[in-house]
């Protein structure tokens, strides 16, 4: 008898087992139940901006020391630098270097597109489900944030993996993987074409900007705007050699978004949070992260940088740009350094006077409108029309700001669409540079980089093309990825 | 086991010896033989039964157990002595013997032949289908009682109990044939009579304290009964999800019928550290020279040497032994007494104990109170319940020093010269000129253990109902209600004396409270069908349904800034301090089981295991799972064909089946989102993927294979073999996939990890008199570990191993030594294509499968003798092959400034052309000799005399006197000797490196008494 009640026992807790063995997971918040309130989808849209900023300089290893590295404007400080920066600088990085660039790049890059693509489902999701205007309105914005932010690691990603877009007339050489959806740990995804990845960057960037709508000024430059869409529009037409989009979009930018004034200039970089700038249209908010940049550059201490001594002479005398490459320690710094002064590269360094610890930290510039002027000027150029006088208005007008002065007493001579294109180099180099452009800027216009002869590396000159000019694909990647391919010569 | 012998002997022997004894019996000459029959407590058995063999004649023990029978004379004689309750004995009788003593043991030792794998389920020893290894408490008793898992060192082949005291509180990790698994646990499942118990996380770290006391201590060891650790697939499928690691049943003591005693024991001993079995260093004089030759061989002017007689420090006059500052006697003191009593209706055994131990690390201290009830209400002869419950109270002191002391330069001294304790050193430390600083002295952990608090209280119980009806012969229907928490209390202080304790900003003193709740619930209602028809077929059958409800809470909180260091609860703290934080874990399980076991005539068994496992860890696609086992075992001795007279046992066991292992964090499964600081974006809360949801995660699955045969010579010898094969599969392994998909290392079922292994144990009753008893038993294994999947290409590289398809996980990952260059006294190596060169790279490091962690055979041995009323137990612990690691020996001078110097740096390279093992000796080299090579590698073969117990029991005379059954006093030593191959007087070697802060030697006096 009582045999039969246990066996009806175990029928019961049979028939019931499924939900004794539900438990609610107090403290790990699930993906689900993390997207299941708008708290979670608006902190997701943080935490992505987050990823872009360890991306670009937040960790070591980085884009912007990566470009600036492999460019011509940084001396390399061989005492203090690892071995992965002095690897990048003399072109010597391998895939094994599995600690550094080749590694840190690309997978921080993925990881803005894993966090973008699992913010535009849930977002989309949520939009759907709600049906309060002030939550439609939340995941909208962070809709667009999430596709802006997956174009722009795509784009960045293909620029560090890939030969530029014009190295193949119909940009068919082999790209980066392009990832439009969330993945699961089973997917192989193979490299795409560098023209399917600049079609996703594209596709998303006009996406993105019609969740933000049109907008006409840019209301908080520490997060991502419908401007800054126009204004990565400018620069990914820009790098496609589309002249006449990357005019267009720069003009829509430099009409809603003014120059900064000299007398702010180098407040935007060293004063940042009192003086974010007229100009900025997205720069990330290194508070609480300033390690990686200080590190980098700070000369009174262990540093891994510091400009080429030639970066100077670039600058005329009067130019308030040059400031920034000369480092005068202040009186609140230890003795041996009060008043001394160091070359070193400024714009990512914030004074150390500044009162309130919650201000002192760097914003390091993804966006910002002088670009736009340069990249205006470039398209002009090199446009159909060759408009070169129009080009010299723009280069006037960031010169006039620069040295103070008005924009009838800069005299540029150019005789040939060469000698604008120079003009223009130059100029990029003088307002863009140590901002994560420089080697980028040889690589697309497929030009010889040539170092300045006081550099300290032992590689002065890299043709084009040539395989060390983009990274390899790190071995652990190679490993567990089986679809991938090793760039040549790697 | 010598029981288990005496059962099995041949018939054909007794009737060899009655043949001989009926033969003589024409030619009769008899003689008198007396002597007394008593139990194990020197009881007198009144009315024993004593047959000489085989035979009428006999004769029945009067009431002081005395007897008086006629036997032939000029023979040995086998008599039989019998008594109820008491397992049957034969004695083979001396023709000089006149007078004798038998010791019949009770009914319960019979259970001696039984192995209990837990869940009612019981196997006969002798067809054992599995691999189950028994511990009993005559061979645990006299051990050290400061945790129950330290006790198996050595017993059980197979099972390796790794010690690791680095830090002041020793930490034991158990492996039972080697690691199965590498991000899962890989420790053995703990169950006090039926309840599974918390015993820490995947590592043995309690969750939620900073400091781990394991809740293995918290148990009396005086409590248990025996200790049955399950090793193969047929013990262990049972156990399912849990049993991958093996499983260790712990039984406690209980009471049997008719039978009332009380016991009291009480020990004491005392522990220190055995002093050569430290790390020999040089002497201060020596540390001088040297730091003066590295000092100017770094090309450093000698005018700024460091240390300068100055105010504060009297360095040229200073000569610390920090040994004697950290280390001393501890000493423990024991008393347990327990009351065991049975009737027809209840039987009851009671229990209290009280441990106090002080360590030979000053300032650690463990103090334990434990009672236990266990009693069995008999209603009728249908219905019977069982309550088994046990609390105990302990209170742990805990001061970390970390092996770091051992570096600590001789010169410097913990105190001022006021006698303060000493938190300052003032020296130089510029390379250029001698500029006197004040340092910080952090290593002077002595004010800590002074004035910080570390300490934690633990209430742990464990309570279980056990319900059992019996409503045909055979039928056992039981509800079995289980329940373990433990509690625990931890609180830890900086004072504002320390350097720990002091801040910048004034907020001086940190206090830290938090607490653990712990509980396991389980619930099993089963079947138990045991009965044997024809005489012939044994049928043993259990059927059953688990439910198991583990969690765990923690929370703690923090704050500093006190007014002074009499005041260190949080609530005092400078308002703009303390923080506190709580967590919370819960996993559900549910199972279903069946067991089935058939032996036909002794000598054929069949057995099978089936578990279905719900587990709420896993997502739902990959929630349940099937364990299940089949075995067999054959009695060749059994047959009737078998005749081998000097044989008398021979037969032969397999096993093949799987079981889990779900010990791993679940938070994969589902994948997280998570607010944390590393996330937010320009102070906004900014939440990221922590880590990515993998539905499929389920728990590694290990199959066993396992074989063994035992032999049994002569009565007196008997010898196991087996060996296995576990394959774990699925393994989970916590590794990279595309960075494309997620960078985050993921935990994912791919890989694959074999372990083979053999063990053999070796009993031998070697003398086996009445007043002289030698038996000898001999364990050894040997494991081999190989990764043989992982996924894809990857592996994970770890400081000094890597895992790697295809390699051990246990074989060293290294650079290959060179040597020293004769010319320059620079160190060389090997690179990675081996060839020579002069600078470290960890690039070059390869995998040296010639060099694994893994022993070529290890186990122990024990002596046991029995003479007139003296018991001697001696038992040894060993390990052969193998290798072991150390960074600490030597590094040619790097540190001489700062650090202490191995005997091993007096000797290095002098001038060109010395060939010599150590570099050129110089500060601030530079040059990585010292880091990981093969020049760091031990040799880890050592024999070890883990413990020498002598014990007297008073002669039953002086017992009835004192109205006493029984009493006993034992002189124990605990860890006596350590030998080790490499072993010089002034050299380190292993026997220097095996304990980091050497090994604790121990003496006690145990007195025990039963009424």
């Amino acid at each position: 008898m009582k045999k039969i009640i246990y066996i009806i026992l175990a029928v019961v807790s049979a028939a019931s087992c499924g939900k004794f063995l539900n438990v609610e997971k107090i403290g790990k918040a699930t993906i689900d139940s993390f997207f299941s309130e708008i708290g979670g989808v608006t902190a997701a849209g943080e935490g992505l901006h987050k990823d872009i900023l360890t991306f670009y300089g937040g960790s070591s290893g980085n884009l912007v020391t990566y470009a600036e590295t492999a460019g011509i404007t940084l001396n390399i400080n061989t005492v203090d630098a690892d071995d992965g920066e002095k690897l990048a600088f003399n072109y010597a990085l391998r895939p094994e270097h599995t600690a550094t660039y080749p590694r840190t790049i690309f997978k921080n890059g993925y990881t803005i597109i894993t966090s973008a693509n699992t913010l535009i489902y849930y977002a989309d999701k949520f939009r759907n489900e709600t049906s309060k205007d002030s939550e439609k309105a939340q995941c909208t914005l962070a809709l667009g944030y999430g596709y802006f932010a997956r174009a722009l690691a795509h784009f960045q990603l293909c620029n560090c993996y890939a030969q530029p877009y014009n190295y193949t007339p119909d940009a068919s050489h082999i790209g980066v993987p392009v990832v439009p959806r969330r993945l699961g740990f089973d997917d192989v995804v193979p490299r795409a074409k560098v023209s399917e990845v600049y079609s996703l960057v594209l596709s998303d960037l006009h996406k993105a900007l019609e969740y933000f709508g049109n907008e006409d000024k840019v209301n908080d430059c520490t997060h991502i705007s419908g401007i800054a869409c126009e204004a990565l529009l400018a620069r990914v037409y820009l790098y496609m050699g589309d002249w006449e989009n990357a005019e267009k979009y720069a003009k829509i930018v430099m009409d809603k978004v003014p120059l900064s004034p000299r007398s702010n200039y180098v407040a935007m970089f060293r004063n940042p949070r009192k003086n974010l700038g007229a100009e900025s249209i997205f720069r990330l908010d290194l508070f609480g992260n300033t390690t990686a940049m200080l590190g980098n550059f700070d000369p009174t201490r262990s540093h891994d940088y510091y400009p080429d001594p030639s970066m100077a002479s670039i600058y005329d005398p009067d130019d308030v740009r040059k400031e920034l490459l000369t480092y005068i320690a202040e009186d609140c710094e230890a003795e041996e350094f009060k008043g001394k002064s160091f070359p070193a590269v400024c714009k990512h360094l914030p004074l150390k006077s500044i009162a309130d610890p919650d201000d002192k930290h760097p914003y390091m510039f993804v966006l910002r409108a002088s670009e736009m002027y340069l990249i205006h000027a470039e398209a002009l150029t090199c446009g159909k029309d060759h408009n070169l006088a129009g080009a010299a208005e723009d280069i006037k007008k960031l010169q006039a700001r620069a040295r103070g002065v008005d924009e009838s007493a800069i005299t540029l001579t150019w005789n040939s669409q060469e000698d604008m294109e120079k003009i223009i180099e130059k100029e990029r180099l003088r307002e863009l540079c140590y901002e994560g452009h420089n080697h980028f800027d040889f690589l697309r216009r497929n030009k010889v980089m040539t170092r300045f002869n006081t550099t300290n590396s032992t590689v002065k000159e890299v043709k084009y093309p040539d395989y060390r000019s983009i990274l390899p694909i790190e071995e652990m990647e190679m490993r567990a990825n089986e679809a991938m391919i090793q760039n040549e010569g790697y | 086991m010598q029981i288990f012998f005496s059962k099995a002997t041949p018939k054909g022997v007794i009737l060899l010896i009655c043949l001989l004894f009926l033969s003589s019996f024409a030619y009769a000459q008899t003689r008198i033989l007396t002597g007394v029959v008593i139990d194990e407590d020197k009881v007198p058995l009144t009315g024993a039964g004593i047959i000489q063999t085989g035979t009428k004649n006999g004769a029945v023990a009067d009431k002081d157990g005395c007897f008086s029978m006629n036997i032939p004379a000029g023979k040995k004689v086998s008599i039989t002595f019998s008594y109820i309750g008491m397992e049957t004995k034969v004695v083979i009788v001396d023709p000089k013997e006149n007078n004798i003593e038998v010791v019949l043991k009770s009914d319960m030792e019979l259970d001696a032949a039984i192995i209990n794998a837990g869940y009612g389920v019981i196997q006969n020893k002798e067809n054992l289908t599995g691999s189950a290894f028994e511990v009993r408490s005559e061979d645990l008793r006299l051990k050290p009682s400061a945790r129950i898992d330290d006790l198996l060192v050595g017993q059980v082949p197979g099972l390796n109990v790794i010690e690791d005291d680095s830090t002041g509180s020793p930490k034991i990790k158990i492996r039972i044939r080697g690691d199965g698994s590498l991000s899962a646990s890989c420790e053995p499942l703990w169950v006090i009579d039926g309840v599974p118990v918390y015993t820490g996380n995947r590592t043995n770290t309690v969750t939620g304290t900073s400091y781990t006391v394991s809740p293995l201590s918290y148990m009396n060891p005086d409590d248990i009964e025996s200790m049955t650790v399950l090793k193969d697939a047929s013990t262990t499928a049972l156990y399912g999800a849990d049993g991958a690691n093996g499983v260790i049943l712990v039984t406690t003591k209980q009471a049997s019928e008719g039978r009332t005693s009380y016991n009291i024991s009480v020990k004491y001993g005392v522990t220190g550290i055995a002093r050569e079995t430290t790390r020999k260093f040089v002497t201060t004089e020596q540390w001088w020279d040297l730091a003066k030759l590295g000092w100017a061989n770094s090309g450093r002017p000698m005018d700024a040497f460091p240390y300068r007689d100055n105010e504060h420090n009297s360095y040229s006059t200073t000569s610390t032994d920090w040994f004697k500052e950290y280390f001393g006697i501890g000493q423990n003191t024991e008393i347990n007494f327990s009351a065991s009593t049975g009737t027809k209706k209840l039987d009851n055994f009671f229990s209290l104990g009280v441990y106090f131990a002080t360590t030979p690390v000053k300032g650690v201290k463990q103090q334990r109170y434990s009672l236990r009830d266990r009693v069995t209400l008999k209603f009728t002869h249908w219905a019977k319940a069982e309550f088994n419950i046990s609390a105990t109270y302990n209170h742990d002191d805990l001061f970390s020093v970390s092996n770091s002391y051992l570096e600590v330069i001789p010169i410097f001294s913990p105190y001022n010269a006021d006698g303060s304790l000493r938190l300052y050193n003032y020296y130089s430390t510029s390379d250029t000129e001698y500029k006197e600083q004040t340092r910080k002295f952090v290593y002077n952990k002595i004010p800590e253990r002074e004035y910080n608090d570390n300490y934690q209280n633990n209430i742990g119980v464990n309570a279980d109902a056990t319900v059992t009806f019996t409503p045909v012969k055979g039928l056992n229907l039981v509800s079995q209600t289980g329940f373990s928490t433990i509690n625990i209390y931890e609180a830890t202080y900086s004072s504002s004396k320390t350097l720990s304790g002091m801040s910048e900003s004034g907020l001086n003193g940190y206090s830290r409270r938090s607490g653990v709740f712990s509980t396991v619930f389980s619930q099993i209602l089963r079947a138990n069908y045991n009965r044997t028809f024809f005489n012939r077929l044994s049928l043993s059958a259990m059927a059953g349904v688990e439910w198991t409800d583990k969690n765990h809470y923690n929370l703690n909180a923090t704050g500093n800034g006190f007014v002074n260091d009499h005041i260190k609860e949080i609530a005092y703290a400078d308002s703009s301090t303390p923080k506190g934080s709580s967590n919370y874990d819960r996993t559900k399980s549910l199972s279903y089981m069946a067991h089935a076991s058939l032996t036909f005539d002794k000598k054929y068994t069949l057995a099978g295991s089936w578990r279905r496992q719900g587990n709420s860890a896993f997502s739902e696609f990959s929630r349940w799972s099937n364990f299940w086992s089949v075995s067999g075992s054959y009695s060749l001795h059994r047959e009737k064909f078998f005749k081998v007279p000097w044989m008398h046992q021979l037969s032969f066991k397999a096993s093949f089946g799987n079981n889990g292992n779900s010990r791993i964090d679940t938070s994969s499964s589902y994948g997280s989102y998570s607010i944390s600081s590393g996330s937010y974006y320009g102070g906004h809360a900014g939440a990221s993927q922590s880590s990515p949801a993998n539905p499929g995660l389920s728990w590694e699955t290990t199959w066993i294979t396992n074989v063994g045969i035992n032999l049994g010579f002569i009565n007196r010898i008997n010898i196991a073999f087996e060996y296995y094969h576990r394959r774990t599969e699925n393994v989970l392994y916590s590794g990279r996939v595309s960075s494309v998909i997620t960078d985050a290392s993921v935990m994912r079922n791919v890989g694959e990890i074999t372990n083979n292994g053999i063990e053999f144990t070796l009993d031998a009753d070697i003398i086996k008199r009445p007043n002289f008893n030698w038996d000898l038993s001999i364990n050894g294994a040997r494991n081999r570990n190989m990764i043989t999947k992982l996924y894809k290409d990857t592996y994970t590289g770890f400081f000094d191993s890597i895992w790697v398809e295809g390699a051990s996980k246990d074989a060293w990952w290294l650079v290959r030594w060179a040597g020293v260059d004769p010319v320059t006294g620079a160190p060389m190596w090997y690179d990675y294509n081996g060839d020579l060169t002069y600078t470290f790279n960890y690039s070059d490091r390869v995998l040296l499968p010639q060099y694994t962690k893994q022993p070529e055979l290890a186990g122990g041995f024990t002596n046991a003798f029995k003479i007139y009323d003296f018991d001697l137990r001696i038992m040894m612990d060993y390990s052969f092959g193998g290798w072991d690691y150390t960074l600490n020996f030597q590094d040619d001078g790097q540190n001489i400034i700062d650090e202490n110097a191995t005997v091993e740096e007096l000797v290095y390279w002098k001038k060109p052309g010395d060939v010599c093992e150590n570099p050129k000796f110089v500060y601030d080299h530079g040059t990585m000799s010292y880091y990981n090579s093969t020049r760091c590698l031990v040799s880890a073969t050592y024999i070890q005399l883990r413990s020498v117990s002598l014990g007297y029991n008073l002669p039953s005379k002086v017992t009835k006197v004192l109205r006493m059954r029984s009493a006993n006093i034992s002189l124990i030593g605990d860890n006596l000797y350590l030998w080790t191959p490499g072993q010089r007087a002034n050299k380190n070697s292993y026997t220097t490196m095996k304990y980091n802060m050497g090994m604790r030697r121990g003496g006690s006096i145990k007195l025990a008494v039963t009424f």
